[in-house]
């Protein structure tokens, strides 16, 4: 050996025992940050659902009262009950119609049907909040089509609250996700099946009944239980369409009791309690039936163009039914919102270019509150986006190509918050910032909900990162590793550059799912710490319609601007 | 360039598999071993585990004067090896530049840019890539992407060499010649080298020695000829290369050779020790030592054709022979109607083991 390469040599040994040092402590600093930010809500809720007193009291008892009063509620089985058949309605239904309209884009010749499946999944980019307001504008007791049809036409109206109406907009909202794994198993699916089918004489009804929706089954189970989990979640339906007729779920009790002056914080913690175990049970179950793999379900297809079943006849009714339902379900609500937005009232008997105004969206920019709710959105979603986005590729890199021994159990942990419902994340966020001293600071700012947010939307970051990633062969790493990298050098010089897309996908992901959050922030959010989804909450609790309409437009046409400047500038797909 | 040390040696998976089992080997310096076996049987586990990408349960590694691994110690990350590696899928890194990719274990090491150059310069002459340096991985061919790999691992002058099928990718014609281009390379530069392969070719021609492995354990350790010539057991001479297989027994034995009952004939084969009077035999005989009798004799087997394939030049047949299928090779055509063969038999060429149970079941396919 040389002098030089002696030297050498010994450079690199101390390079190696610097660095030996930095891949543990990164990769244990990702396990701790992931645990903490998946517990930090939970803790205190499990500590809580135990003692008698609120947990910010310095006098405490611990108990089990509270497990034994929420067991003999009577009410509680009723919000149990109502919440069931709520999540239930919603899976079934948007299920139902997720699949149909996927195998009638996706397999059949109807005319129409590329415009038809983008108008469907519309929904899924704006808040169910929105969706929500819009239906209300458009079929609310006092909307627009319900008046049309009710005073103008005599015919008997309809009533949108309550539960049927809350499963209906709620399939609505949530038949996106249905439609887009369907699209996805059947784009996959050998065309040839039908084919053959076809030639062994079943008709065209025949085949797609007996061999195309057979081949949903795994998207169609997965669906839901997806649907029936984001059913068991939502606040915004329940509470705009059930708290006026007295339905109430799981979300809405726990929003109302938490407002209340006096609320029962130990109930509160024991019903969240519950439902957290169902659903994880659930999510366990899910995994049980459908294995491992299709956590990380990639919503894609492979290049290949599927043949279409031929209609025949049937194609241009088929195509005017799926027009009247896009429109009825999707486009006249939102054009109602539209409209709402730049007028003072809207009604049938008033033509709306007499009352036109911009002064719902002056309002919305002229109050400090209302204008900050956007910013703040926009700062969340942008810096807090990132941060979680990195945290996610972090933990997608230690869980998948790691030898560290806790990368199963960090793989779970980071799947977790799938079964924590958004209010639960809240409150229990919450209550860790009252109780742990020095945390008020995340209270007065919106690093609260950046952390917020960021547990909520860890899973879908991790399975937007992980299939990217999965895509990059394994002995990549492997030959950076004997060429003489670190852990830590790998993943910044070869994996980090090669799994950008994946990750710029993620992030865009988190950026719009970031913009439309607000069911984690009704509780975390103080004055200055707005965002738009709240805004829009108290706006509508004042009854000012008008705001409310310009400030969803506002919303819905941030996140359109994103989906379509990633989709065109950087060739990224949301949702496949 | 340093001596390999490998002893008891023991890996499994999760699964709760031994992948690698009890394996030891030595190489000394600037020697090429190949690990040669059929597919699953823990080659690429075995290297893997050299490498430092697996870390085995137990047994030592030694390189050179360092102990890469020991059961109480443990391993020593693969970045500290200073092992070169090449994969079966190159493994060259699709973002940076051929000039890059060679030059990422040269910038890990702290070597100023003008050594690089210059390193980087000379590594790609020696692999014959001197004008491709500015390209990126998808714009070469795969002999080309092999040598990039190759160039790689060696520019920072490795302890040892690792290639797990580096050739199999490539097509028969450019796996001809790489085979050749590679062995002479490392013996000019006298790397120590593992090679692995499930191709008895590539293993026959290139290695100074060759590790036959079988689940997980070494079957057989020797250079080319002495695997070749003298295989240990069925296992290895089915594998290196021996197609058929007969059943045979021992008649009588003096000293070294005996007498060897094959169907109806009688052969005289050196015995290896154990086998007695009596035994049951399974005779390795390579396809050149079966051929389609020209005269029927004494020394000739004969045999119930179960079907004949006309190969162009040559007939191939596939008979039946004491409870056995081999096929014999054959210049003339046996009429059709004629049902029996007459095959002769050169025992020099053939390898005889006893027959117990296990081996044989495999063997005799
Ligand atoms: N990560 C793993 N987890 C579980 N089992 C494994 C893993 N890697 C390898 N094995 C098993 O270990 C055994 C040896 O595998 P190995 O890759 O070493 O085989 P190989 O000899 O290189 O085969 P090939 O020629 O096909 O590459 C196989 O039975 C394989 O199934
Ligand atoms: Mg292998």
């Amino acid at each position: 050996m040389t002098d030089t390469d002696a030297g050498n040599a010994s450079q690199a040994h101390r390079d190696v025992t610097r660095t030996r040092l930095a891949t543990p402590l990164t990769q244990y600093g990702i396990v701790l940050l992931t645990v903490v930010l998946v517990v930090s809500p939970l803790l205190p809720i499990l500590y809580q659902s135990f003692i008698a007193q609120p947990l910010y009291r310095d006098d405490l008892d611990f108990t089990l009262s509270n497990y034994a009063r929420l067991f003999v509620s009577r009410a509680f089985y009723d919000i149990l009950w109502v919440t069931f058949l709520f999540s239930a309605g919603i899976a079934v239904v948007s299920t139902a119609m997720g699949a149909l309209m996927a195998v009638l884009t996706v397999r059949t010749d109807m005319p129409g049907r590329g415009w038809i499946g983008t108008i469907f999944t519309i929904p899924i980019y704006t808040s169910s909040l929105v969706l929500a307001f819009a239906w209300i504008t458009v079929y609310g007791p006092g909307g627009y089509l319900t008046a049309t049809w009710a005073n103008v036409l005599g015919l008997p109206a309809w009533d949108l609250y309550g539960l049927w109406g809350m499963i209906l907009i709620g399939s609505t909202a949530y038949a996106a996700i249905p439609y887009f794994y369907c699209t996805s198993a059947l784009t996959m699916a050998d065309p040839s099946h039908e084919q053959a089918a076809q030639i062994c004489g079943a008709g065209r009804m025949r085949t797609l009944w007996r061999i195309t929706l057979p081949l949903l089954r795994p998207a169609l189970s997965y669906s839901l239980l997806i649907n029936f989990v984001a059913g068991i979640e939502t606040l915004s339906i329940p509470l705009i369409l059930g708290e006026p007729r007295g339905v109430r779920t799981f979300s809405t009790f726990l929003y109302t009791e938490i407002g209340k002056t006096e609320p029962q914080y130990g109930l509160v913690a024991c019903a969240s309690m519950l439902v957290l175990v169902f659903m994880a049970l659930l999510i366990m179950l899910q995994r049980r039936v459908l294995g491992d793999a299709r956590r990380f379900v990639t919503v894609q297809g492979k290049a290949q163009a599927p043949k279409r079943l031929r209609l025949g006849p049937l194609r241009w009714p088929l195509a005017t039914l799926c027009w009247i339902w896009v429109t009825v379900l999707v486009v006249l609500p939102l054009a109602g919102l539209l409209a709402r937005s730049a007028v003072q009232v809207l009604t049938p008997y008033i033509s709306p270019l007499t009352v036109l105004t911009w002064d719902n969206y002056v309002q919305i920019f002229e109050v400090d509150t209302y204008a900050r709710s956007i910013w703040n959105s926009l700062l969340i979603a942008g810096v807090g986006g990132f941060f979680a986005a990195c945290l996610s590729l972090g933990i997608v890199l230690v869980a998948e190509r790691s030898d560290n021994p806790l990368r199963r159990p960090l793989r779970f942990l980071s799947l977790f918050p799938q079964a924590v419902p958004g209010v639960i994340v809240g409150v229990g966020l919450l209550w860790a910032f009252v109780l742990v001293p020095g945390l008020d600071i995340f209270r007065s700012t919106v690093i609260g909900l950046m952390i917020a947010f960021t547990m909520r939307y860890i899973p879908l970051a991790v399975g937007a990162i992980a299939p990217s990633l999965g895509a990059i062969g394994p002995e990549l790493d492997r030959a950076a590793r004997t060429s003489g990298a670190t852990w830590i050098g790998t993943v910044r010089r070869i994996l980090v550059p090669l799994v950008a897309p994946g990750f710029l996908g993620a992030y865009i992901l988190l950026f719009l799912s970031f913009l439309r959050e607000y069911t984690s922030a009704v509780f975390l959010y103080v004055p200055g710490t707005e965002v738009i989804g709240t805004t829009l909450l108290s706006l509508w609790v004042q009854g000012k319609s008008g705001p409310v309409a310009a400030l969803a437009v506002i919303q819905i046409v941030l996140v359109t601007a994103v989906v379509l400047i990633s989709r065109r500038l950087l060739g990224v797909k949301m949702y496949g | 360039m340093a001596e390999l040390v490998v002893s008891n040696l023991v890996k499994s998976f999760q699964n709760g598999a031994r992948a690698v089992d009890d394996v030891s080997l030595d190489l000394p310096s600037g020697k090429w071993l190949t690990l040669l076996g059929p597919s699953g049987c823990g080659k690429s586990t075995t290297l893997n585990c050299i490498a430092g990408l697996e870390t085995p349960e137990s047994g030592t590694i030694r390189l050179g004067d360092r102990t890469l691994f020991d059961t109480a110690r443990g391993g020593i990350p693969p970045e500290a090896r200073d092992v070169g590696m090449v994969f079966q899928s190159y493994a060259l890194w699709p973002h940076l530049t051929v000039a890059r990719n060679i030059a990422f274990p040269l910038e890990l090491r702290g070597i100023p840019a003008r050594e690089r150059k210059g390193r980087i310069a000379d590594v790609a002459n020696i692999v014959e890539l001197g004008s491709m340096l500015e390209r990126y991985p998808h714009e070469l061919s795969g002999g080309q992407q092999q040598r990039v790999a190759l160039a790689r691992a060696l520019v920072y002058e490795p302890k040892i060499l690792l290639l797990d099928e580096p050739l199999s990718n490539l097509d028969a014609k450019l796996r001809e010649r790489a085979r050749a281009w590679l062995s002479a390379l490392q013996r000019r530069l006298a790397v120590t080298t593992v090679y692995v392969t499930h191709d008895q070719t590539e293993a026959l021609t290139m290695s100074d020695e060759i590790a036959v492995m079988s689940e997980g354990r070494i079957a057989q350790r020797g250079t080319p000829r002495e695997i070749y010539g003298a295989p240990a057991t069925p296992f290895v001479a089915d594998f290196i290369g021996t197609s058929n297989f007969l059943n045979g027994t021992v008649l009588s034995r003096d000293r070294g050779s005996g007498t060897v009952r094959v169907a109806d004939a009688e052969f005289r084969f050196v015995l290896p020790d154990g086998v007695g009077v009596g035994d049951d035999v399974l005779i390795a005989a390579r396809p050149a030592s079966l051929r389609v009798a020209a005269r029927d004799d004494s020394s000739t087997i004969h045999g119930r054709i179960l079907q004949r394939t006309y190969m162009g030049f040559r007939y191939e047949y596939l008979a039946e022979i004491a409870g056995a299928e081999v096929r014999i090779d054959g210049a003339e055509e046996i009429p059709d109607g004629v049902d029996t063969i007459s095959v002769s038999l050169t025992p020099e060429e053939c390898s005889l083991f006893r027959r117990d149970g296990h081996e044989s079941k495999r063997a005799a396919r």
